[in-house]
């Protein structure tokens, strides 16, 4: 995704502090979790395996061949190289994703379209992975599913409540859109119970397509067991390794504007559905003690992270002012047009109407 | 029954007409505010690219269909692009060709600028009848191009590469419902020239261009852009099996030449043939003017499933006549 060398050093030293190099680093060694690093969801198992790690693919041009249906033209399943970003209006029913790691005490849930919530089957081999089934149909489950797995585990005095979350959008517009017109399932939804959540507003249009593009105007919220947290610490980190830290309001809220990090060498390598992905950490330490599986603590951080996807900005590619131009270029050759039509079947007698 | 008959037959099928085709529009460029969604199958140009829509055409969604490889078309795939073309005929057969008069969104456009034209004091224009057979073949052309183009994306002709998926909807990127219709909301962003590839590059310009064309065309030619939409030359396909219907007894035509003259799309058969006894003509819109304007007893009518809901008579026509000037 980025490499260290591109990284200012202060950025280096936030990143190192939030774990956020680790996320996602090979789980293969088994169930070891570094003390404050935070937990993540992802498509793929590790770092490593990422499609342009692999095959020299630019990110995201593997669309056609994610999860869901099937490709004639692509490779056998197997050979295919597992993309970072889920595939958008093509649902599938058995969905999986991965852990960094997990602690001993761990949960998940799904919340549904339909604010319904349901267990997450996870499982722990390896870093971990968790998975859920979602119905291949219309109704309750069209529309945005957000995943969370939870852990908790105290180390020296603190007492760690790491939540990872994930949002997947069910849909087919072969389904109809009706969905579009239910408010609930246009805005991001929480879940209470959950420690500590990153919500992001804005993320998908009426049609249940990812809409977040560079430029934008970002607007998260920080909630702790679903009420505003303020003085929680937010890392962004872009695609290409942009990075900024802010800290939330009374309303644990935090608005800054994406920054365009998409540069071509040349035009013609310039793809509109470039998708880069945008990391959200979030933590927070609460002067709380108490006892936690037989292991007294004296203080609680919580952390959460979030992740999502975001596209070049429409402007960037596309200019209202020469298509005006060519439209008035377009009406002054059809006026011209009309007029030379007229003329040459212009007769020099009028038409009489009879209106007896 | 014959009072209603009689009230039908003198009605002013031209101020009907204005309220259904305001109403249609409302209910397809807005419907969507008010939760409403017709399908997305329509027999007419509600526009898929225009957020508030109460219903989408089904050329969008047909030429989608088109992109999918021959060896699908008889799994699962095909069985859903067969649901797609019956719920369009489905949709279609209640109508007939009157969708285009009554419903159509860009129709209506038009259709508000004739009378913006004819405020104006500005003079028709009208084909010869060589050049109106020349350009009804457009739309034959287009229609044949918009299934083709997205079949060359799924699959191989004659050996040759297959096309990337930008051009994956061609009529739409230059049908000017797309251009237009979300201007409605106010979302002019479908005007802008898209340099991402060379393929959107140029349909976006074409797309541009038809919009310039579009305006002024049919601002000095009543319904300009119907000669050439592939929607009606579709229709025209299924138009036998449609439950309204045009019909003439050629018998009590005096070929005065009223119904060609009040043709917006100026259809010389509807006064010349005699023979026929089914009108509807592939650009026939079924608006129904022919009918307000013919002097004779019963020589036009439109029925619906075999009963007659609006007749040509002496009476209606010099009420009318009494009510309005035809226009010329």
């Amino acid at each position: 995704m980025f490499t260290i060398s591109r990284i200012p050093p202060k950025a280096l030293i936030l990143l190192a502090l939030l774990g956020i190099l680790t996320a996602g680093a090979d789980a293969s060694g088994g169930d070891i979790i570094p003390s404050t690093e935070p937990l993540w969801l992802s498509l793929s198992p590790a770092e490593s395996t990422r499609p342009e790690a692999k095959t020299g693919k630019r990110p995201g041009s593997t669309e056609h061949s994610a999860e869901g249906e099937e490709c004639s033209s692509c490779p056998p399943a197997e050979r295919r190289p597992q993309s970072r970003f889920e595939s958008e209006h093509r649902p599938a029913p058995l969905r999986r994703y991965f852990l960094n790691g997990l602690a001993p005490e761990a949960e998940g849930y799904v919340l549904h379209p339909d604010l319904t919530v349901d267990e997450l089957k996870l499982e722990r081999q390896g870093g971990g992975s968790a998975s859920v089934e979602l119905e291949m149909s219309d109704g309750p489950h069209h529309g945005a599913h957000n995943l969370y797995v939870v852990d908790r585990e105290v180390r020296g005095e603190t007492l760690h409540l790491r939540t990872a979350k994930w949002v997947t959008i069910q849909h087919s517009c072969g389904w109809g859109h009706a969905p579009k017109f239910n408010d609930e399932r246009q805005v991001s939804q929480t879940l209470t119970s959950v420690p500590l959540e990153i919500v992001m507003d804005d993320l998908w249009d009426t049609n249940f397509h990812s809409t977040v593009m560079s430029g934008d105007r970002i607007n998260l919220r920080v909630l702790k067991y679903g009420e505003p947290a303020p003085g929680a610490r937010v890392t962004v980190i872009s695609e290409k390794g942009w990075l900024k830290t802010f800290i939330t309001d009374d309303e644990g809220r935090v608005a800054f504007q994406l920054v365009r990090d998409y540069y071509p060498d040349a035009w013609s390598n310039f793809h509109r559905g470039e998708r880069g992905e945008i990391k959200f950490g979030a933590d927070l330490i609460s002067d709380e003690q108490g006892e936690f599986a037989g292991q007294k603590y004296d203080d609680i951080h919580l952390s959460t992270t979030f992740s999502w996807r975001y596209y070049p900005a429409r402007r960037e590619y596309t200019s209202l002012v020469i298509g005006l131009l060519i439209a008035v270029i377009g009406a002054g050759l059809t006026g011209v047009g009309f007029i030379v039509y007229r003329r040459r079947r212009w007769t020099g007698l009028k038409r009489l109407a009879w209106n007896g | 029954m014959g009072k209603i008959k009689r009230a039908l037959n003198l009605a002013d099928i031209g101020r009907f007409r204005f309220w259904v085709q305001l109403l249609f529009f409302a209910l397809l460029v807005y419907g969507g505010y008010l939760a409403i969604n017709i399908g997305d199958q329509l027999p007419t140009f509600g526009c898929v690219f225009e957020e508030g829509r109460g219903g989408s055409c089904y050329l969008m969604g047909f030429q989608h269909q088109m992109a999918t490889p021959w060896s699908r078309l008889f799994t699962g795939r095909g069985i859903g692009v067969l649901i797609g073309l019956l719920t369009f005929f489905g949709f279609f057969i209640i109508f007939n060709k009157a969708w285009c008069g009554y419903t159509c969104p860009l129709g209506t456009i038009q259709d508000w600028l004739t009378i913006l034209r004819r405020r104006m004091g500005i003079r028709d224009s009208e084909y010869s009848a060589a050049v109106f057979k020349r350009l009804k073949i457009i739309k034959y052309v287009l229609l044949l191009l918009l299934i083709l183009i997205p079949m060359a994306i799924g699959n191989s002709f004659f050996g040759l590469g297959k096309l990337n998926h930008d051009f994956g909807v061609p009529f739409c990127m230059v049908c000017p419902g797309r251009t237009v219709m979300p201007l409605f909301i106010g979302d002019p962003s479908q005007l802008a020239i898209d340099f991402s590839s060379l393929t959107k590059m140029v349909f976006t310009t074409l797309g541009m261009l038809v919009t310039g064309v579009f305006f002024v065309g049919s601002f000095l030619k009543k319904r300009f852009f119907c000669l050439f939409c592939p929607m009606s030359a579709f229709h025209y396909i299924f138009h036998k099996a449609g439950l309204l219907r045009l019909i003439k007894d050629g018998s009590k035509c005096t070929k005065c030449g009223n119904c060609y003259r009040a043709c917006d799309m100026g259809i010389r058969a509807i006064a010349e043939d005699l023979e026929s006894r089914n009108i509807v003509k592939d650009d026939c819109m079924m608006c129904l003017k022919c009918i307000a304007v013919c002097p004779e007893d019963g020589c036009l009518k439109a029925s619906w499933l075999g009963a007659t809901v609006y007749e040509a008579t002496a009476e209606g026509f010099y009420k009318r006549m009494g009510d309005e000037e035809v226009e010329q």
